[in-house]
């Protein structure tokens, strides 16, 4: 399941990250690929608000359907 | 005045050279990087350990380049001299951002003794990731533990010792925001370099193959594993997120932006600081000092024209912009506040769902807030948005808020039109939100490029904003306002001044319009007829704005200094000889969304890549404010008065034409866009 | 008299900002800016 489809206030285990090779190196680096948690905090004003090893990272809609999750 | 970024690629070049050489003469002076995550402190501590102060903001982007000065003498060791270096934020040398490729370059370019290597005590793991990429470069690496006080606060425990012995290299516990450790930290810096030791690489699975980049990360969690302890899952909703949910909401974010941007304008400018710039220049500058000058001149006996020179040339035209000092001054302490805190992270989340549609994300509203201190920098931090097609929008877009150069020919006008009415001013900026939509809106019609924004960007924690940091900023802006005013607007006011004194012949003028600056005024004149600006006088003042904003101030502050012994600010002063409260709007508008100063320019052209794009640019920026004054003027004066404004024929004959290749650029993009399509579905 | 002296005076103060406004102009791309001004700092292209 996409992360824009995933519950809010969840926490869920990444399956894979999808998308552009350079965004999905950078998500790497954040902490976000196969196997890390991701927690969704909230949606506001479209935009995910979603918490990475500690981080909070807004992402916006585009973004949010390349993170697969495990679900 | 050459155009600054022209020639910037080879005094960039010379610049760098020069470096180097001062480098290999100046012997082994130690040259220390500081590297780490955005956001994790880096700043702040450049800034406690050199005394510098360089600007801290909590959003991303704030340090675009690097920044370099020597280590404070309290922090040195024994006396040697020791240049640090300030990297932007990078999460890894594999560099996604622009600010990563910077910092990767340097540090793989340069002669570096130590990296600091600066860790977010409150993100470690994601920290560790760079670091276990820095130690690889076989330079010794000191990790500063930063943000050591929110550890402890939270409750969190991470033993040094343990990190140390993990990554092989030494682990220093520091609070940049207080000072504390930094001392240790220089000392075992040292200490590493004259040990002469290599900065070994650690192992872990994977390496140099494609699953590298995880093998990394497992031993970072490794790592961690054995060296912190979390208090709270980092899960938990935290106060943040509570304040995110009402000022980051889907109705209300909005509001309450334009609530808190309205709020800082209307302080600064009508408020607290209007207040002080009134006596500024009404006491200050309108009577005590050109009267003292006078008296003081007048008893020496000196030639009445270097006297005019003096007091209306010189201190006039700059008294005249210093008066707005107060205004600018508050407006930046607000500002620096506003910025501190980590507000702007969270209004480019709410922007970017009305950014998307214009084709850009929200984080193009961080260079437009910056852009309303100074356009400058704005356009600079222009480069945290990765697509180059989205940055130059952005660029273009940017200079249409007002800059602090632009406050004070809003507040002159305001004040000598609009005495009574507090809208003025805030108008400007809510008429540059909409031409920035509607800017946006063309260009995306205009120019054929494919938008797809992606948009994800950092929230950091709400910190309270230091007061401390917002004083220096303030005092640092007032530094250079009356630097900027005592030298470029100094020189160009006494150009002024002479110019309209004197003829082509060199000849003393009674009859200003015989001057040399109303010849040259003359020449450009004409294009202002359909915007109902007449007189040589506007043209010079809109003019000279090129050269600095401030200078439209001064230039009228100068020539109307002859036709009238009043201040050029008092309600119903001598501007308003030349325009009616219509036409003074327009004329407004007019100066403020042309294109910026030319430093502005410059930064532009750094900016767009190339000359093609820049020429676009101005065009744009040209035609908008021509388009706006002219709207403003033929229809205002149509509708308020009844009557048609001066050139309203010429002005009609314009507007028709312009619309027309307006329709027919439009109609070529979309052309070009179809074919597009065609190409990518046949493909 | 006077006029000479205020003059000299009044000479020596341009030159000073002529320079300094040169110097401002061609040390970085602040351009007029000095490099004083609270952007500096997000300047950075202002070296210490």
């Amino acid at each position: 399941m996409v992360l824009s489809k995933a519950k809010m206030g969840e926490t869920f285990k990444v399956k894979e990250v999808t998308g552009k090779e350079k965004i999905v190196k950078f998500l790497f680096t954040l902490g976000c690929y196969a196997g890390e948690e991701v927690t969704i905090i909230s949606k506001l004003a479209g935009n995910y608000i979603v918490s990475i090893k500690d981080s909070r990272y807004a992402i916006d809609e585009g973004m949010a359907k390349t993170i697969v999750l495990d679900a | 005045m050459p155009f600054c970024g022209i020639h910037f690629n080879l005094l960039t070049r010379i610049i760098i050279s020069i470096e180097k050489a001062q480098r290999i003469l100046g012997g082994n002076k130690m040259r220390i990087a500081l590297a780490g995550n955005p956001n994790s402190g880096k700043t702040t501590l450049f800034n406690a350990i050199t005394g510098k102060t360089e600007f801290v903001g909590n959003w991303p982007g704030v340090t675009v380049e690097k920044k370099e000065a020597d280590l404070k003498r309290k922090y040195s060791v024994k006396g040697e001299s020791i240049r640090i270096v300030d990297l932007p934020g990078a999460y890894s040398i594999s560099p996604y951002t622009s600010e990563e490729a910077v910092t990767r370059d340097f540090i793989l370019g340069e002669s570096i003794d130590v990296i600091i290597n600066i860790v977010d005590g409150a993100n470690v793991s994601r920290s560790l990731f760079f670091t276990t990429q820095l130690i690889e470069l076989g330079i010794p690496v000191v990790v500063a533990l930063n943000k050591h006080d929110i550890v402890n606060r939270r409750g969190d425990k991470i033993d040094a010792q343990a990190l140390s012995k993990e990554l092989g290299c030494e682990v220093i516990p520091t609070t940049a925001t207080s000072e504390t450790g930094l001392s240790e930290l220089i000392k075992k810096v040292v200490e590493v370099k004259e040990s002469n030791k290599v900065q070994k690489a650690l192992k872990f699975e994977n390496q140099n193959t494609e699953k590298e980049d995880l093998g990394r990360q497992k031993l970072v969690d490794k790592i961690i594993g054995k060296c912190e302890v979390k208090s709270r899952k980092a899960s938990e909703i935290t106060f943040s997120d509570k304040v995110d949910r009402i000022v980051a909401h889907k109705w209300l974010g909005l509001p309450i932006f334009f609530l808190i941007m309205w709020g800082v304008y209307t302080f600064s400018i009508d408020g607290l600081g209007g207040y002080l710039s009134g006596y500024f220049n009404d006491v200050l500058f309108g009577e005590i000092v050109p009267n003292a000058a006078n008296g003081f001149l007048e008893n020496i006996g000196v030639n009445p024209l270097l006297q005019a020179l003096i007091v209306d040339g010189a201190i006039g035209g700059v008294g005249a912009v210093v008066g707005f000092l107060p205004l600018i001054m508050v407006l930046f302490f607000c500002l620096s506040l506003l910025e501190d805190c980590g507000y702007m992270s969270r209004v480019a989340v709410v922007m970017d769902r009305f950014f998307k549609k214009i084709g850009l994300s929200g984080k193009s509203i961080i260079p437009m807030i910056v852009g309303s201190g100074c356009a400058i920098p704005g356009v600079m931090a222009t480069r945290t948005i990765e697509d180059m097609n989205q940055k130059r929008m952005t660029t273009i877009l940017t200079p249409f808020i007002p800059c602090g150069a632009k406050l004070p020919i809003i507040a002159l006008f305001a004040a000598v039109f609009f005495p009574t009415s507090t809208w003025v001013a805030p108008s400007m900026y809510i008429i540059a939100f909409v031409m920035i939509a509607l800017g946006g809106l063309l260009l995306k019609r205009l120019f054929v490029w494919e938008n797809n924004s992606q948009f994800i960007l950092e929230l950091p924690e709400y910190k309270i904003p230091s007061l401390k940091h917002a004083i220096i900023q303030m005092f640092d802006k007032a530094k250079g306002f009356i630097r900027k005013a005592t030298t470029i607007i100094l020189v160009c006011n006494t150009f002024i001044w002479f110019a309209q004194a004197y003829s082509w012949q060199l000849q003393p003028v009674q009859d200003q319009s015989l001057s040399i600056l109303a010849s040259l005024g003359s020449f450009i004149a004409p294009i202002l007829i359909p915007l109902g600006f007449l007189g040589w006088q506007l043209a010079a003042a809109t003019l000279t704005g090129f050269i600095a904003k401030e200078n439209v101030v001064a230039t009228f502050a100068v020539i109307l200094a002859v036709a009238s012994e009043e201040a050029l600010h008092v309600p119903g002063g001598a501007l308003t000889g030349f325009f009616t409260p219509v036409t003074a709007f327009s004329f407004l508008v007019f100066n403020l969304f042309t294109p910026p100063c030319f430093a502005a320019i410059g930064a532009m052209n750094s900016e767009m890549g190339s000359k093609k794009w820049l020429f676009r640019a101005l065009g744009f920026q040209f035609s908008v404010g021509y388009f706006l004054a002219l709207c403003i003027t033929q229809f205002g004066t149509l509708l308020l008065y009844g009557k048609t404004a001066v050139g309203f024929v010429p002005a009609m004959i314009i507007l028709i034409v312009m619309t027309m290749y307006l329709i027919y650029a439009i109609k070529k993009a979309d052309a070009k866009r179809n074919a597009l399509e065609l190409v990518g579905e046949s493909a | 008299m006077g006029t000479f002296i205020i003059g000299v005076i009044f000479l020596g103060v341009m030159a000073w900002a002529f320079i300094n406004a040169r110097h401002d102009m061609k040390n970085n791309k602040c351009g007029s800016c000095s490099g004083n001004c609270s952007v500096k700092n997000k300047c950075s292209s202002y070296k210490g």
